[in-house]
């Protein structure tokens, strides 16, 4: 009860006015639950689907109403129509995307029997607006997490240390590296249209870094919160930077969105498509992605962004190459393979995210183009700050060297003498009060 | 066909879908016992047991299973 109280109290002071409608909801998906569990044959998929079209209609509403309205008056515009519709002023609520996904994936696995046991009320609100993940997620499966939730919880200094290791690395990631980046590219995206192309790729290059230090930094705070309530969660990322082909890199990235649209769109999608071989897994795997990036935003460059990266799985299809899973290593010094896949994985996905921050579709061509243009090879006509550059190699060598532990910080120095360990803790203390600027709110908090 | 039957005719199935010889099956095991066992791999496992069987699932009984016996008892029931 606690957790539910004190999670509408978080909720309400990022978004008071919204509070009721994530409790109506609530509400609404627990009792269409309840239905589906307790219907046989076609009225069960008749509830699933009504359940599923409800949190779809507020999330389109919420979300998508007046880019449907845009796109209208674009078409009617193209046929010589003057008239057109106006647009909504509508506010849209934080969490939104995150919390409708866990309420479908809580519906769909009672469908499924997934679920073995319904909750209880109580329990289900917890889930759906549990506070450490309602603003940008982890979008936790909802067994797992009532599991959790249910069995008995006890102190333990050993995990409510973790916990706060794991919060300190993603302060650091965040307030450190992540916002001090951000003081950099901003400035790049304000002026693109003045700055020659190597600069736009090291933009794009830092904002690729910097996504990953914000959205990482926030999960792992999160997590770390989670751990102190003695709640474990779902992971959300496994060193995606050092991603060696587009398979592992999705592997490695926004788990849970990733493993959520498996599990729900990509799954049924390529079972439906089967037939069709290696063509039916490529259709699947295109509208997947179109679904990632329709769930980002209702704005073209972030569908775009969402069909080339399901184009970008093509050839892995093709080459059936997709069953093998690379080994997570723990080598100090990368291996041929590493040196090799590493580097390219990474640049092809800092090249993806300028279709990820941009503003619009126009910013995105302007920027390649000049990117892929010969002033490519002139020097930056920008000023970088040296210091950032320090900051973002100590930050990625700490993270290749445990990349394969839960997160960088989790072992680092354990074995060591104790004035070592908490000398490092020290340390990542004094670089965030001494990198602090201003606080920026989290990337992921807009969708 | 029993419960044995069926496992021994998806053990090969199973060993060339995912190209790995050394796997074997019992009725807990689940994609996460074998690393080749994927998303992608999984639909193509799918197709393969479908043939070999002459049997045909719905999309909702491939979707409830959470280990190979439940694929064996849909296997059985058809």
């Amino acid at each position: 009860m606690l957790l539910l109280i004190g999670s509408y109290i978080f909720y309400s002071s990022w978004s008071w006015n919204f509070l009721s409608l994530l409790i109506l909801s609530t509400l609404a998906t627990f009792f269409i639950g309840n239905k589906i569990r307790q219907s046989e044959g076609r009225a069960k998929v008749y509830w699933m689907r009504g359940g599923v079209f409800l949190v779809l209609i507020q999330l389109l509403y919420f979300k998508y109403f007046n880019f449907f309205i845009e796109n209208f008056n674009d078409v009617l515009k193209l046929f010589g129509r003057q008239d057109h519709l106006g647009l909504l002023k509508i506010i849209f609520p934080i969490g939104i995307s995150f919390y409708s996904f866990r309420m479908i994936g809580y519906l769909l696995d009672i469908r499924n029997n997934k679920l073995k046991e319904i909750p209880a009320l109580l329990d289900y609100s917890v889930f759906v607006a549990f506070f450490p993940c309602i603003i940008a997620g982890p979008i936790d499966k909802a067994g797992p997490f009532l599991k959790n939730l249910k069995s008995k919880r006890e102190f333990s200094s050993l995990s409510f240390s973790d916990g706060l290791r794991q919060i300190l690395w993603g302060l650091f990631k965040k307030m450190v590296v992540a916002d001090n980046i951000a003081a950099i590219t901003s400035p790049i995206f304000e002026s693109y249209h003045t700055l020659n192309g190597s600069t736009l790729f090291i933009g794009a290059v830092l904002y690729f870094i910097q996504l990953y230090c914000d959205f990482s930094g926030y999960t792992d705070m999160a997590i770390g919160i989670s751990k102190l309530l003695g709640i474990k969660i779902q992971p959300n990322f496994n060193y995606p930077l050092f991603a060696q082909n587009v398979a592992d890199y999705w592997r490695r990235w926004h788990i849970s969105l990733t493993s959520w649209l498996t599990e729900y769109v990509f799954t049924p999608l390529s079972i439906r498509f089967r037939d069709y071989d290696k063509y039916g897994l490529i259709m699947a795997i295109i509208i997947n992605f179109l679904v990632v990036g329709f769930w980002h935003g209702a704005e073209w460059h972030y569908i775009v962004h969402g069909l080339v990266s399901g184009i970008m799985f093509i050839p892995v299809i093709r080459k059936g190459k997709m069953n093998k899973k690379i080994k997570s290593q723990s080598n100090l010094i990368p291996t041929k393979d590493e040196l090799k896949n590493i580097p390219v994985t990474f640049i092809m996905f800092a090249l993806l995210m300028v279709l990820f921050f941009s503003s619009d579709m126009k910013m995105a061509l302007a920027y390649y183009r000049e990117i892929f243009s010969l002033s490519f090879f002139r020097v930056p006509n920008f000023k970088f700050q040296k210091l950032i550059a320090l900051l973002i190699v100590f930050t990625l060598v700490i993270e290749w060297i445990h990349r394969d532990k839960e997160y960088a910080l989790k072992d680092l120095f354990i074995r060591n003498n104790r004035v070592m360990r908490w000398g490092f803790y020290y340390l990542l203390i004094f670089l965030i009060c001494l990198f602090y600027i201003a606080p920026k709110g989290f990337i992921y908090a807009q969708f | 066909m029993d419960r044995n039957e069926v496992l021994e005719k998806l053990t090969p199935i199973f060993r060339e879908q995912l190209d790995n010889e050394e796997i074997e099956l019992n009725a807990e095991t689940t994609a996460e016992d074998i690393e080749e066992w994927d998303s992608l791999s999984h639909i193509q496992l799918i197709v393969a047991i479908e043939k070999a069987f002459g049997i045909r699932f719905t999309s909702s009984e491939i979707q409830s299973w959470d280990n190979v016996g439940e694929m064996i008892d849909s296997i059985i029931s058809k």
